[in-house]
């Protein structure tokens, strides 16, 4: 995998939120994910700001977001990206259990990049977030002037952040985010 | 091929083609292809008209627009698409040639889903398309009016 696979995950839930990751892993994916509970929290990562002041410049090579979540949700996010100049080219993939024609005509309206169901079945869903994850953190040309090397969020993930994640599974959601941002987000030594 | 493809491919130059096609091919979706050789049929095809004349009125899942286009071309197509109320909601894929920063920044200003870099090893570029058809041809939900896959389909391996 590329040095820039970047993604931020936007996702309130905590089981969606390890599947996901578990996901990463089995792609051996060398730089992780940074994951938010809603949209207030991603603008506030996306912007450098709030908790996430310190964290290291750069944008992520793709937004992974849910549609249904807290305070800002999916679509607001959305919105907001779309339309800022400095974050408007940054790929955005809807990963979503809804499958209603307003929402996917909504979301493309938006000018989101691709949608994703969230399937029922296990494997089904395991495979299409393969699928996706391969794509845009392999496959995909990110936006130059604002994503990849020169501005590249440095996540790491080891088996030992790994294993913690697994750990704060069964937390509650705050708590597994603020877990593994704390991991995600610290400053890398030698 | 099937009468309404998932995938309408945009291609003139017969190598690049044939990279393509053996990419889309490990996919099982090479025969839910269209193939036409630049942004007039494009436009012809997604339009129904002329040589493309059809009853049914669903879009392709995603346009993708091949390396043999180039890209002014490509950004042509895209802008027109783009422009276009009755298809401006169709994803739209740009495979370039080592695309440079500004149509890679272009593309994305103008509304494509995604950029594919033609890689120059053509094992890693075949594999490249297989992704990519994976991902639009499978995973994702297109939007209103295009080409849905049967339910009955719906599982990645």
């Amino acid at each position: 995998m590329s040095e820039s696979t970047d993604i931020l995950l936007v996702e309130d839930d905590p089981s969606d939120v390890h599947l996901a990751l578990a996901v990463f892993r089995t792609l051996q994916m060398q730089q992780g994910c940074v994951v938010v509970n809603d949209g207030e929290e991603a603008m506030e990562f996306l912007e450098s700001r709030g908790r996430f002041s310190q964290r290291a410049p750069g944008l992520p090579r793709l937004v992974l977001l849910d549609l249904k979540m807290p305070r800002v949700n999916g679509f607001d996010l959305l919105q907001q990206i779309k339309t800022d100049a400095e974050l408007k080219c940054v790929p955005v993939v809807v990963l979503t259990s809804s499958r209603e024609a307003r929402d996917v005509e909504r979301a493309y309206d938006l000018g989101v990049n691709g949608y994703v169901v969230k399937g029922i079945d296990f494997a089904d869903y395991r495979a299409t977030l393969r699928t996706l994850a391969d794509y845009w953190g392999r496959v995909n040309e990110h936006p130059p002037g604002g994503v990849g090397s020169s501005r590249s969020v440095p996540v790491k993930v080891s088996s030992k952040e790994d294993a913690g994640r697994l750990a704060a599974y069964h937390a509650r959601s705050w708590g597994v985010t603020a877990f593994i941002n704390r991991f995600a987000l610290a400053p890398r030594g030698g | 091929m099937s009468a309404l493809p998932r995938i309408l491919l945009v291609e003139g130059a017969p190598d690049e083609l044939r990279l393509a096609l053996s990419g889309l091919s490990d996919t099982g979706l090479v025969r839910q292809t269209a193939i036409v050789k630049d942004q007039g049929e494009a436009l012809d095809f997604l339009h129904a008209r002329g040589p493309f004349r059809r009853q049914a009125s669903e879009l392709p899942a995603v346009v993708v627009v091949g390396p043999g286009i180039g890209s002014p071309d490509a950004l042509s197509l895209l802008e027109q698409v783009r422009a276009d109320p009755a298809l401006c909601r169709i994803p739209v894929v740009i495979v370039a040639f080592a695309p440079d920063p500004d149509v890679v920044r272009s593309a994305y200003a103008l509304g494509a889903n995604s950029v594919v870099s033609r890689h120059t090893d053509i094992s890693v570029h075949v594999e490249r398309y297989a992704a990519l058809a994976l991902f639009w041809g499978w995973a994702n939900e297109p939007p209103p009016g295009c080409l849905l896959q049967p339910k009955s389909e719906r599982r990645l391996t």
